[in-house]
């Protein structure tokens, strides 16, 4: 069953087919819920909300060829996620950084855990730029747009993230993990 | 290394991961899709499909049921097939038998029957029962009543000999009305002359002789005779 078929059978309300749809997209829509998120059982409300949205909205989609129903799903996932954010604790951003400041990033060794190691222990105002802005790919328009600040202020925060992440690695460095 | 490098490694190993769930992942994933309420369709209620089912079913179990009950059908049908050859056998055996052991009863028979026919020939009785009686009778004026003397002879009946005591049968095996009746033995008494009458010096009255007479009585007819009044049953000769 390709993708315009599922589509087509989870609007008619099949339930195979939107067993299918679930299984097709959970692995996706709970990593990236979860990277937002981080707390496992905020995760998984998020992933509840997210599926009820799309197998009750999916007959309004329009399927716009092949990787327009992972952005659509990642869309709502991530839609989701700021909004679970938001109001379970609301972000405090802290004060803007000089533009021209920049970060040297030196070869280190890195895998997935690393990565999401590091991702967790970011403070959640980076973290949630930082997944806007260099994993999903948001532009500080959009982003600031999203979560309701300035420009600057996202680009701040993508600043500090990024930092983070390298003060991580050296601390990893050091200590040999 | 630019910062740009150091974000699109990290998206590279986000968006590049291809770890299997983990078991935490796994099960919330039960979890998470038992949670979703989902519109679904309402399942059709195929009812062709149930009756196609039930049908078939009930095909399928009758045709079953036949099957057995025709199985067990031809098994007694044999098994009576072969208590029938047997009774058959065992029938014919016993004509066999039957047939072999008439044969040879009529040869005993035919055996038999030569000796006694000597026998038989020689001791067929005559089968007849004299009555001798004497009784004066003198109209119905007086009777002089003498006792029978009744004579038996032989009886034989088929092939076995009876040698019977004179006379009684005849008389026990009527069915006579009174007791008087009863008695072979009985005689009337005689009756007491309404009047007698005396003639002298006439000749006296010409009595009727009778000569002695035999008579030869079957059992029925002395039942018939006796029946009937007694002057006029028994003929018998008076002398004078």
């Amino acid at each position: 069953m390709d993708e315009k078929q599922l589509i087509q059978e989870c609007s008619n309300q099949n339930r195979k087919a939107q067993k299918l749809f679930f299984e097709t997209f959970y692995k996706s829509v709970f990593r990236l819920a979860k990277r937002y998120l981080v707390d496992h059982h905020e995760t998984e409300d998020v992933v509840i909300i997210v599926f009820n949205k799309a197998l009750k909205n999916i007959s309004h989609f329009e399927y716009r060829g092949e990787g327009s129903l992972i952005k659509w799903m990642n869309t709502i996932t991530i839609n989701e996620s700021i909004k679970a954010i938001k109001k379970v604790r609301p972000i405090h951003y802290q004060d803007e950084i000089k533009m021209d400041e920049s970060v040297v990033f030196e070869n280190y060794s890195l895998d997935i855990e690393k990565v999401n190691r590091i991702l967790e222990r970011m403070p959640k105002g980076y973290r949630t730029v930082f997944n806007l802005y260099a994993i999903d790919e948001y532009s500080h328009s959009e982003i600031a747009e999203i979560l309701n600040i300035s420009r600057n202020t996202s680009k701040s925060q993508l600043l500090k993230a990024r930092k983070f992440i390298i003060q991580e690695l050296n601390k990893g460095k050091e200590y040999g993990t | 290394m630019e910062h740009n490098e150091m974000d699109d490694l990290f998206r590279k190993m986000i968006k590049e991961d291809i770890s299997e769930l983990n078991d935490q992942e796994r099960v919330s994933k039960i979890d998470i899709w038992n949670e979703l309420d989902v519109p679904s369709r309402k399942r059709n209620f195929h009812f062709w499909k149930i009756a196609a089912a039930i049908l078939l079913l009930l095909w399928g179990g009758t045709g079953w049921f036949f099957s057995n009950k025709i199985n067990h059908k031809k098994q007694e049908f044999t098994q009576l097939q072969n208590n029938y050859e047997e009774v058959k056998n065992k029938l014919t055996s016993l004509e066999f038998t039957y047939k072999s052991e008439e044969l040879a009863n009529k040869i005993i028979k035919e055996n038999l029957k030569e000796p006694n026919k000597t026998t038989e020939t020689s001791t067929i009785p005559v089968i007849q029962k004299e009555v001798i009686e004497k009784i004066v009778l003198v109209h119905d004026t007086i009777f002089i009543n003498q006792n029978i003397s009744p004579k038996q002879l032989v009886q034989v009946v088929k092939d076995t000999v009876f040698i019977e005591v004179p006379v009684k049968a005849p008389f026990k095996m009527t069915e006579l009305k009174n007791k008087k009746e009863q008695s072979p033995k009985y005689q009337p008494k005689p009756k007491t002359p309404s009047k007698i009458e005396f003639v002298f010096g006439k000749k006296p009255l010409k009595k009727p002789i009778l000569q002695n007479k035999l008579i030869i009585i079957n059992e029925n007819e002395v039942a018939k005779k006796t029946t009937k009044t007694n002057s006029s049953l028994i003929k018998i000769p008076i002398k004078n």
